[in-house]
């Protein structure tokens, strides 16, 4: 009788502990900055440029980002856009996603990479 | 030598500047010599008080930061056979070149802005826990921009497909309270009803469509799955920080839904605009 009785005191003091300790569960969040955030440039073919781009992850955790090239189509004239249909709205300049790579040697596009807190990458 | 020979010539046109006025001798020279006092005090006053001013090498704002400020002289979009760019002319720094190819960094469109465009989503992971039918579940987050650069921004969204089991059960974007009251993917309208089934979100908040009148009126997510484009849920045409929206998911199924785990992807995109 007595061992039962110590077997609950021991219980209430678990159930006492974990209410009291217990880790509040936390909502994960992102937050990601770019810059420049836009570029515009017009060139001869055969011609290249190089156009550094900056990330920050300003948000609580390490994020893993996976990089695309996306193609848009224009729509209005504040530059917002809609993203074109692969093979209908690109007309000629279909594949042009291949125009683009990372001058970067340890990374491709569509590789998955980590930026950690508060770091650049450049 | 040279302030001694116009002193001297200063008193010798004492004589001539004497001139008679109707209330007695008014000595020109002692005006003179006043206005002269006046222009040194005024002309040192300056020199003790705007001592720090240097030449401009940038304009500072809250917004904005602007190297190499500078008055134009022209402007516009000149092109060759090989390129086009658009320039602005008349500063100190007109840009970057090499060999294989063109970095121009000039004038208006080189606005360096102190405010990076940034996207924020509050909670990545929207849980409804168990849903008992007839009775709607929310669940929020918070959007949050931040814009600089010479423009604006916009945040679209979609979803993958509705939301849809492992065994291809799906619960059906809303259609609100139907009717006259049937929301689409770009109009909001009141769901009120316990009887209309579905998800759908509704936008509180900063820069958000004008059709989430009030809490009640929701959309259905723009479906990427039947072809349909991500649709506006924000949109800003000025610079600023921390711009936030609360976005309000909701869902209701019928005593008819099958039983299981339900699950889609939203997608936020962030777009600066100018």
């Amino acid at each position: 009788m007595s061992n039962l009785h110590l077997k609950s005191k021991i219980y209430l003091l678990f159930a006492l502990c974990y209410l009291l300790f217990a880790i509040p569960a936390k909502a994960q969040g992102l937050s990601l900055g770019i810059w420049p955030p836009l570029l515009e440039v017009t060139i001869q073919p055969g011609k290249s440029i190089t156009q550094v781009y900056k990330l920050r992850n300003t948000g609580e955790t390490d994020l893993a980002l996976t990089s695309k090239i996306v193609p848009f189509k224009p729509e209005g004239e504040t530059g917002d856009i809609n993203f074109a249909t692969p093979g209908v709205d690109l007309g000629r300049h279909t594949g042009s996603e291949t125009w683009f790579s990372f001058q970067n040697a340890n990374l491709a596009l569509g590789e998955k990479f980590l930026i950690n807190l508060s770091i650049t990458l450049r | 030598m040279k302030i001694q020979n116009s002193k001297s010539k200063i008193q010798n046109d004492n004589l001539k500047f004497k001139i008679f006025h109707s209330e007695g001798i008014f000595d020109v020279v002692k005006i003179f010599r006043f206005a002269l006092c006046i222009f040194i005090l005024r002309f040192a006053f300056c020199i003790l008080h705007l001592s720090e001013v240097s030449a401009q090498s940038s304009i500072r704002s809250p917004n904005y930061k602007i190297d190499w400020p500078n008055v134009n002289m022209g402007a516009g979009l000149p092109y060759s056979t090989n390129y086009k760019m658009g320039i602005t002319m008349g500063q100190t720094a007109p840009g970057l070149y090499s060999s294989t190819g063109y970095k121009i960094r000039a004038g208006f469109q080189y606005i360096h802005s102190i405010i990076p465009f940034s996207f924020s989503i509050s909670d990545i992971s929207i849980d409804f826990g168990s849903l008992t039918p007839g009775v709607p579940t929310t669940q929020t987050n918070t959007l949050t921009v931040s814009v600089g650069g010479a423009g604006g921004y916009v945040v679209k969204a979609s979803e993958n497909n509705p939301l849809k089991s492992a065994a291809g059960a799906t619960i059906p974007d809303t259609l609100c309270d139907g009717g006259a009251n049937t929301c689409t993917e770009t109009t909001a309208k009141p769901w009120t009803s316990n009887s209309a089934y579905g998800f759908g979100f509704n936008m509180s908040g900063t820069d958000i469509p004008a059709d989430f009148v009030d809490s009640t009126y929701f959309r259905q997510f723009a479906d990427r799955s039947v072809g349909e484009q991500p649709q506006t849920i924000m949109t800003g045409t000025n610079v600023g920080r921390n711009k936030q929206a609360t976005v309000t998911y909701k869902v209701n199924i019928s005593s008819l839904q099958p039983a299981g785990r339900y699950e889609n992807i939203l997608s936020f995109i962030a777009i600066p605009t100018y």
